[in-house]
C-alpha cells in the first residue's frame, strides 16, 4: 500500500510544476556560480603560489610571513576563506603577532558570492517547502483526502508515502545540483580543481548533509500542512518560518552574540597592549644600558658583549612574550566564547547547521581558521623563534648599518588538515540537530494527521 | 469562525466590498461602498460631474482597500513585524557602529602616542656595535565609520582597516573580531527591506484579483459602471498607501530609536538622506506591489498566483542581483591585492637586476651611482601599478553596480548604499583619498633627494603629520543623489512597466 501512495505522489510531483521549476532554476543558476567559483579558486591558488614565491625571496631572519594554504574544496563552500586575513607576520622582536593584510572585497559586503552551500541551503530548502506545504491541505481542499482515507490505510502510511516521494524527488534534484556543480567546477578550473577519492567522499558527505537539511524543510512543510486548514495559510506560515530561519536568523545571530557577549574593541585592546609592551621595553632598554656600562668598565671584547647582549635579549623576549600573551589570551578567550555561542545559536537554524557542517567539511569554517592560527602559534614557538635566535647568535655584531643577513632556512609552514573522520565527528553536532529537528517534525505531523479533520 | 478568517494576516484577502469579511464587519463596508457606487452611477448617468469622476472613483476604491487592510489586520501586522525587525537590526548594527567608532577614536589618539623604543650602544676596546628595540602603534584607520551605516552598512566595513600610506598603499586587516557574521549577509535595514518588504508587498497584492474572482465579487463589480483601469488604479493606490502606512510607522520607530540611543541622524544632511532612504524603500515596495497585481492578472487561481509570486520573488530578490554581480566579475576582472604586491616586488627586482648588471662594481643597489634615478623610477612604477590596481577594482564595482541596478533588488541596494554614503561613490572617494595621500608622500620622497639629510627627514616628518591631520571631506548630498539616480530610474521603470503590464492584462482579464 505504501508503494501505491508513493507512486501516486511521485507521479504528481513529476507532473506539477514544482519539480521541473526546481530543475530549471538549478540549471540556470549553477553554471555562472560554478564559473565564478572556479575562477576565484584559480585566483586563490595562483595568489598562494605568488605569495610563497615572494616570501622565499625574503631572507631576513627576524621576520617571516605565513600564508594560509587554500583548502581544496573551497569552491563548494567559501565559508570564511578570504573574508579574514590569510597572512600572519611573525617578528622576532615583537611579542604580539598579528594578521597583516587583507584584500579589498567591497562587493562581497553587498552581494555575497553564491556557492553550492548557498544554492542548497537557500534555494533548495525553499523548493522543498514549496513541494510539501500543501500535501494535506491541498488534498483536503480538492476533496481527495476523504477518498484517500476511505481506503482504510493507516494514516502514517499515507503520510510516509507522501513524504518519501517528496524526499526522493528532492534528493534527486540535490544530487543533480551537486553533480552539475562539481563537474562544472572541474571543467572550468582547467585541471586545478581535482577530485581524489577523499574529496569525492567529502562532496558526498556534503550532499548527504544537504539532503538532511532539505528533508527538514520538506518535513516542515508536511507538519505545517497538517497544522492549518487552508493552503494559503500553510504557504504563509511556511514562508514566514523559512524567511526567519534561513534568511534572518543566521544573519542576525553573529551580531546578537556580539551584543550579548561583547569583546573589547580591537584598537582599544591593542593600545593597552602596546602600553604594556612599552613599559617592558623601557625596562629592557635600561637592562641593556646597565650591562653596556658594566662591560665598558670591564673592557670586554665585542664577541663577549654580543653574547651577553643576546642573552639579555632572549630573556626579555621570553618575558615579554609571557606577559603580553597572557593579556592577549584573555581577549582571545572572550572572542572564542562569543564565537562558540554564536555558532551554537546559528545551529538552531537548519540552514545555519548545514552551512556550519559544509564549511567544516570543506575546511573553510571558523574551526579551520582557528586551527590555522593555532598552527601559526605553534610554528612560531617551535620553529621560528628558536631558529631566528640561533641565526642571531651566528650573526656578527655590526655597527648597525649593513648587518650581514645570516642565511637561515625555516621549515616551510604546513597545515595538515584534520582527517575526514575528525571533521565528520565535528559535524556531529549540526547533523544531530538536523536529525532531531526531522524527528520532532515527523512526530508533530503524525500526531496532527491522526487527529486531522478531513472535512 | 469562517474558513477565510483563519488565514494568516499576510495571505491576501483584499476585496473592495469587503465580501470576505461579511461575517464580521463586512456589511458596514459593503453598505458604504454600495452607496458610493450608487452615487457614481447616478453622476455618470445624469452627466453631472462635480468632481473628476475618474479620480473620485479611484479614491473611493483606494480608501476602501485601505480600510479593509486595516480591518483584516494586514497593515497593523505588517507594521508590527517590520517595526520589530527594523529596531532589532538597528540595535545590532548600532552596536557594531559603536565598536567601529571606538576603534577609530582610539586609533586617532594612539597616533599621537610616542613611539617607544631606543638604541643601546656598546663601546668596547676592540670596537662598538649597537642594537635597537621598539614598538609602535598601528597605522591610522583614516576614515571614521559613517553614521548611516547603521541603516545601510554597504561597503563601510571594508574601510575599517589601518592603512599605511608611503610610496605604496598598504592595506591592513579589518578591525573586526566577529567571525560568525562574515558567513552570512549583514542584517541591516536594507537587508530587511530587500527581503521582507518585497515579500510582504508581493503577498499584499499577488492574489488581489484571483481571490475576488474565486469569491465571485469580481463579477459583481463588473456589473457596476466602473472602468477596469479605475479599479486597478484604485487597488494599486490603496495597496501603496497601506504599505506606506506600515513601513512608515516602522521607519518612524527605528528613527526614534536611533536618534535617542545613537544621535543619528545628527545633521540636516543625514536627516535628508534617511528620508530619501525611506522613500526608496517605499518605491521598492511599490515595485513589488505592482508585480503582485501583474501576477494576479496573469493567473486564475490564488494557489497558482502565490506559487508564481514566490518563484519570481526568489528569482528577482535572491538570484538576479547576484548573477548581475557575477557577470560583472567575469566581464571586468580585477587583480587581487597579493597580485599587486607580487607585481610591485617583481618590478623592483627587475630594476635592481638591470642596475647591477650595468654596474658590475656595485654589490647592492645602494652602491650604484644611479641610485637616485632607480629610486625615482621605482616611485613612479609603484604609483602606476597601484593606480592601475585601484582603477580595475573601481571599474569592477562600477560595472557591478550598473548591472545590478537592472534588477529591482540590485537597484534598491545600490541606491540606498549610495544615499547612506556607504556605496560606490564613497568607495571611489576613499580610493582617491588614499591615492592623493600616497602622492603627497611620494612627492616628499622624491624631493628629499635634492635636500640635505636633515631637511629631508624633517620634510618627511611634516608630510607624515600632514597626512595624519588630513580630513576626508564627506560626500555632498547632491553627489550621492546623482550617483543613486540611475538605480532610481531603474526602480521607477520597473514600477511603471509592471503597472502597465498589469493594466494591459487586466483589460483582457476573464472575470468569470
Amino acid at each position: 500500500m505504501f508503494g501505491i501512495i508513493f507512486r501516486r505522489e511521485l507521479h504528481r510531483g513529476l507532473t506539477t510544476f514544482a519539480f521541473p521549476s526546481i530543475l530549471v532554476a538549478l540549471t540556470a543558476l549553477i553554471p555562472p556560480s560554478a564559473y565564478i567559483q572556479a575562477r576565484s579558486y584559480q585566483q586563490a591558488l595562483s595568489d598562494y603560489a605568488l605569495r610563497q614565491a615572494a616570501h622565499q625571496g625574503e631572507t631576513r631572519s627576524g621576520l617571516l610571513i605565513i600564508t594560509r594554504p587554500v583548502p581544496p574544496l573551497l569552491p563548494l563552500s567559501n565559508g570564511l576563506f578570504g573574508r579574514l586575513p590569510d597572512e600572519v607576520l611573525l617578528l622576532r622582536e615583537s611579542a604580539s603577532w598579528t594578521p597583516t593584510s587583507e584584500d579589498l572585497r567591497p562587493l562581497d559586503w553587498l552581494f555575497p558570492k553564491v556557492d553550492l552551500s548557498v544554492i542548497v541551503g537557500v534555494l533548495m530548502t525553499l523548493m522543498a517547502l514549496l513541494m510539501t506545504y500543501n500535501t494535506v491541505t491541498g488534498e483536503r481542499e480538492q476533496g481527495t483526502l476523504k477518498q484517500l482515507l476511505s481506503y482504510s490505510l493507516p494514516r502514517h502510511t499515507i503520510l510516509g508515502g507522501k513524504l518519501a516521494a517528496s524526499v526522493l524527488l528532492l534528493t534527486l534534484s540535490l544530487f543533480y545540483a551537486v553533480f552539475l556543480y562539481t563537474t562544472l567546477i572541474v571543467a572550468f578550473s582547467h585541471g586545478m580543481f581535482r577530485l581524489s577519492r577523499i574529496e569525492v567522499a567529502e562532496v558526498l558527505a556534503i550532499a548527504v548533509i544537504g539532503m538532511l537539511t532539505v528533508s527538514v524543510f520538506a518535513l516542515l512543510g508536511l507538519a505545517i500542512s497538517t497544522l492549518v486548514r487552508t493552503s494559503a495559510a500553510a504557504l504563509a506560515l511556511s514562508l514566514t518560518i523559512w524567511a526567519s530561519t534561513v534568511l534572518l536568523w543566521p544573519s542576525c545571530v553573529g551580531y546578537l552574540a556580539a551584543s550579548l557577549w561583547p569583546v573589547e574593541p580591537r584598537q582599544l585592546a591593542r593600545r593597552e597592549l602596546l602600553a604594556q609592551e612599552a613599559r617592558l621595553i623601557r625596562n629592557e632598554l635600561a637592562d641593556y644600558r646597565k650591562r653596556a656600562a658594566e662591560l665598558k668598565v670591564q673592557a670586554a671584547s665585542v664577541t663577549q658583549a654580543w653574547e651577553q647582549h643576546l642573552e639579555i635579549k632572549r630573556r626579555w623576549n621570553e618575558r615579554k612574550r609571557e606577559e603580553i600573551r597572557r593579556v592577549m589570551a584573555e581577549r582571545e578567550r572572550q572572542i572564542h566564547r562569543q564565537q562558540t555561542r554564536g555558532i551554537g545559536l546559528v545551529l538552531l537554524s537548519p540552514y545555519g547547521a548545514f552551512r556550519m557542517a559544509s564549511d567544516t567539511i570543506c575546511q573553510t569554517g571558523v574551526q579551520a581558521y582557528d586551527l590555522f592560527l593555532e598552527e601559526v602559534a605553534r610554528y612560531e614557538r617551535e620553529e621560528f623563534t628558536p631558529k631566528s635566535f640561533q641565526a642571531l647568535a651566528h650573526q656578527q655584531p655590526g655597527d648597525g648599518r649593513e648587518k650581514p643577513a645570516p642565511s637561515v632556512s625555516f621549515r616551510p609552514f604546513s597545515l595538515s588538515p584534520p582527517s575526514l573522520r575528525t571533521r565528520l565527528t565535528t559535524v556531529a553536532a549540526p547533523v544531530s540537530v538536523l536529525i532531531l529537528e526531522m524527528a520532532s517534525l515527523w512526530l508533530i505531523s503524525l500526531f496532527r494527521f491522526h487527529r486531522y479533520d478531513v472535512r | 469562525m469562517s474558513q477565510e478568517s483563519e488565514t494568516f494576516p499576510f495571505s491576501c484577502r483584499f476585496d473592495i466590498i469587503g465580501h470576505a469579511d461579511e461575517g464580521r464587519h463586512g456589511s458596514r463596508i459593503t453598505a458604504k461602498v454600495r452607496q458610493l457606487l450608487a452615487t457614481v452611477t447616478q453622476e455618470r448617468l445624469t452627466g453631472f460631474r462635480s468632481f473628476p469622476p475618474f479620480l473620485y472613483v479611484v479614491g473611493v476604491i483606494a480608501r476602501q482597500e485601505i480600510i479593509a487592510n486595516f480591518r483584516n489586520l494586514k497593515i497593523p501586522a505588517a507594521g508590527v513585524v517590520l517595526s520589530s525587525l527594523f529596531v532589532a537590526s538597528a540595535h545590532l548594527l548600532g552596536g557594531d557602529y559603536r565598536e567601529r567608532l571606538a576603534n577609530w577614536t582610539t586609533n586617532q589618539t594612539a597616533q599621537r602616542d610616542p613611539i617607544v623604543g631606543g638604541v643601546v650602544r656598546y663601546e668596547l676596546p676592540d670596537g662598538s656595535f649597537f642594537d635597537s628595540v621598539g614598538t609602535g602603534h598601528d597605522p591610522p584607520l583614516l576614515l571614521p565609520p559613517k553614521p548611516l551605516s547603521v541603516l545601510v552598512k554597504g561597503m563601510d566595513g571594508d574601510f575599517h582597516r589601518p592603512i599605511a600610506l608611503g610610496q605604496q598603499i598598504q592595506f591592513g586587516p579589518r578591525q573586526d573580531d566577529k567571525t560568525v557574521p562574515l558567513l552570512f549577509e549583514v542584517p541591516d535595514f536594507s537587508f530587511v527591506v530587500k527581503l521582507i518588504v518585497s515579500l510582504l508587498a508581493l503577498f499584499f497584492t499577488a492574489d488581489s484579483l484571483t481571490r475576488e474572482k474565486e469569491s465571485g465579487t469580481l463579477r459583481m463589480l463588473s456589473a457596476n459602471p466602473l472602468r477596469r483601469r479605475e479599479l486597478l488604479l484604485g487597488k494599486s493606490l490603496g495597496a501603496s498607501v497601506s504599505l506606506f502606512l506600515s513601513i512608515g510607522a516602522a521607519y518612524a520607530g527605528v528613527m526614534i530609536y536611533l536618534f535617542s540611543f545613537y544621535g543619528i541622524p545628527g545633521s540636516p544632511d543625514e536627516s535628508v538622506r534617511s528620508l530619501l532612504i525611506f522613500s526608496l524603500s517605499l518605491l521598492y515596495g511599490v515595485v513589488f506591489l505592482h508585480l503582485g497585481v501583474f501576477i494576479s492578472s496573469l493567473t486564475n487561481r490564488t494557489k497558482t498566483a502565490t506559487a508564481v509570486a514566490l518563484l519570481l520573488w526568489a528569482g528577482l530578490v535572491l538570484i538576479a542581483p547576484n548573477i548581475a554581480v557575477l557577470v560583472a566579475e567575469i566581464l571586468s576582472p580585477a587583480a587581487t591585492y597579493n597580485q599587486l604586491r607580487a607585481r610591485l616586488d617583481e618590478a623592483w627586482r627587475r630594476s635592481v637586476q638591470a642596475e647591477l648588471r650595468s654596474n658590475p662594481g656595485a654589490q647592492t643597489i645602494f652602491e650604484s651611482p644611479n641610485i637616485k634615478e632607480a629610486i625615482l623610477r621605482r616611485l613612479e612604477s609603484d604609483r602606476q601599478l597601484t593606480d592601475h590596481y585601484l582603477q580595475r577594482r573601481w571599474s569592477q564595482i562600477d560595472l557591478a553596480y550598473r548591472l545590478a541596478s537592472l534588477t529591482p533588488t540590485g537597484a534598491f541596494v545600490c541606491s540606498v548604499s549610495d544615499l547612506a554614503g556607504t556605496g560606490r561613490n564613497a568607495y571611489r572617494d576613499f580610493l582617491e583619498f588614499l591615492q592623493s595621500g600616497r602622492n603627497l608622500m611620494a612627492d616628499a620622497l622624491r624631493r628629499r633627494w635634492d635636500l640635505p639629510p636633515e631637511q629631508g627627514a624633517s620634510l618627511l616628518r611634516e608630510t607624515e603629520s600632514l597626512l595624519r591631520s588630513r580630513k576626508h571631506p564627506p560626500e555632498s548630498l547632491r553627489q550621492s543623489v546623482n550617483s543613486a539616480l540611475p538605480a532610481l530610474a531603474s526602480l521607477v521603470l520597473w514600477m511603471s512597466v509592471l503597472g502597465l503590464a498589469a493594466y494591459w492584462r487586466f483589460e483582457r482579464y476573464d472575470l468569470r
